[in-house]
């Protein structure tokens, strides 16, 4: 037997072995929903299908479902969907003067961001190469790492934070209404007679 | 293979007309056969510093207009036989001038010349849009000062949108003094800044002025240290590798009795 049946709180888990193809997993179930278990008049369990790390097309949930509903054994509680993880996207351009851009989601900023340029981070950024632009931190949740700011200006929640030059690794965030600086040694400083 | 490459920077004042004039000059010493493009429509440079003025019968206006072919337009420069300009008109609005024209007019340049150098005016507006649409190759021209290096990169990056990628920095005005007493910044930080190939340094010098003025490239002075300088961008830009030029001092004699 390729999928593993399971009594869960009224819900049968129904587990289906990750070498299982879906073919075959369709001719099994046809097979199992005819068992006697699934026999009793009037009592439809809830069936969930676990199909573990596998990537279940649109089509394939569609051909499931004809399944179950032309046997009218149990009835359809869900599917698990692939675990979605953090992505870090990656953002290789340098920024050039007068250049902006808008970035949405954890992101590895590998080019240099030149002086006069813009990057507007609704999401964590690590810039892993200079950074003399200005910085516009969206959200006060956000935090940002670098470990060459050359004069660059950092915007938070309307707070600016001028000529911030560091040349070791560092998060620059917002906490109890200031921008803080804390570099990779723990140590926090705290600009707030820069803001402009 | 032709190549068109526009001379471009951003800021004004920085040599782009001096710049695109030498490296033609010293293009054509070498025997390619080179046409300048004065792009700065509306206001005329080239002619007068190639001391071509008095050549120019047709313009642009002319061949959009069939008056003359293009190859009627092309002044042949007085000093070089392979060197010939294409001279920019007054009264010529850039509402006026189509760039799918353009491109096909610089297609049938590149038939009959090796080099193609446009002269970009200065500003990103759409005069530069126009001078760099033609291109597909530029060479920016800075001097080393932090507002020309950070106009110089806006260009950088707008040009880089337009697809040309093949990019060159050169830098103008340069002074070994300036730099040591760091009344200016140095090559290093220019390259900071904007991160391309530098392809040469002109040095600074008061025959550049004097050149322009009497319509006489400073190429054809023959002066060792500027002369060498574009000869030495020229190999550069055939992809040799050679030193920068060494600024040669003037004998003694000569500095106290100038």
């Amino acid at each position: 037997m390729r999928i593993e049946v399971k009594g869960v709180n009224d819900v049968l888990m129904m587990k289906i072995h990750q070498d299982c193809t879906f073919e075959d997993f369709l001719l099994e179930l046809d097979k199992l929903l005819d068992q006697p278990i699934f026999q009793q008049d009037g009592y439809f369990p809830k069936a969930f299908f676990d199909f573990g790390c596998r990537i279940v097309s649109e089509e394939e949930v569609k051909r499931l479902i004809l399944l179950l509903k032309e046997k009218k054994k149990v009835l359809f509680f869900g599917i698990t969907l692939p675990s979605q993880q953090n992505q870090l996207s990656i953002q290789r351009e340098q920024l050039h003067n007068g250049e902006e851009i808008s970035i949405y989601q954890e992101t590895l900023f590998l080019g240099v961001v030149n002086p006069g340029s813009f990057v507007y981070c609704y999401d964590n950024v690590y810039f892993l190469n200079r950074v003399k632009g200005t910085i516009v931190v969206m959200n006060e949740n956000v935090k940002i790492y670098g470990h060459d700011f050359q004069k660059a200006q950092i915007m938070i929640n309307q707070k600016s934070l001028h000529d911030l030059t560091v040349s070791a690794l560092s998060s620059v965030y917002y906490k109890d209404n200031e921008i803080i600086v804390q570099k990779e040694d723990g140590y926090e400083q705290n600009y707030s007679h820069n803001f402009g | 293979m032709s190549r068109t490459i526009v001379i471009t920077s951003g800021k004004g004042g920085v040599g782009k007309s001096s710049m695109t004039i030498n490296i033609g000059y010293a293009l054509a010493d070498k025997g390619a056969k080179v046409c300048l493009i004065d792009a700065d429509f509306g206001l005329k440079n080239l002619d007068v510093m190639m001391g071509l003025e008095n050549r120019v019968i047709y313009d642009l206006k002319d061949v959009i207009a069939n008056k003359c072919s293009l190859k009627q337009i092309l002044v042949k420069d007085k000093r070089m036989d392979s060197l010939f300009l294409l001279p920019a008109c007054k009264s010529l609005a850039f509402d006026n001038l189509n760039l799918d024209y353009m491109s096909k007019m610089i297609e049938q340049l590149k038939e009959d010349f090796d080099y193609i150098l446009i002269d970009s005016p200065a500003g990103v507006e759409k005069g530069f849009q126009y001078a760099s649409g033609l291109a597909q190759e530029a060479i920016i021209v800075v001097t080393l000062d932090v507002v020309s290096l950070r106009d110089a990169d806006r260009v950088v990056g707008l040009l880089l949108k337009q697809g040309i990628t093949q990019l060159h920095m050169l830098v103008n005005k340069y002074s070994e003094e300036d730099i040591i007493k760091k009344r200016s910044l140095d090559l290093k930080e220019a390259y900071d800044i904007l991160s391309i190939p530098l392809i040469g340094i002109v040095y600074d010098d008061h025959i550049m002025i004097e050149a322009n003025n009497k319509g006489m490239p400073v190429y054809m002075n023959k002066n060792d240290n500027i002369t060498g300088c574009f000869q030495r961008i020229v190999k550069r830009l055939e992809g040799m590798e050679v030193p920068f030029q060494k600024k040669k001092r003037k004998p003694l004699l000569e500095r106290i009795f100038r």
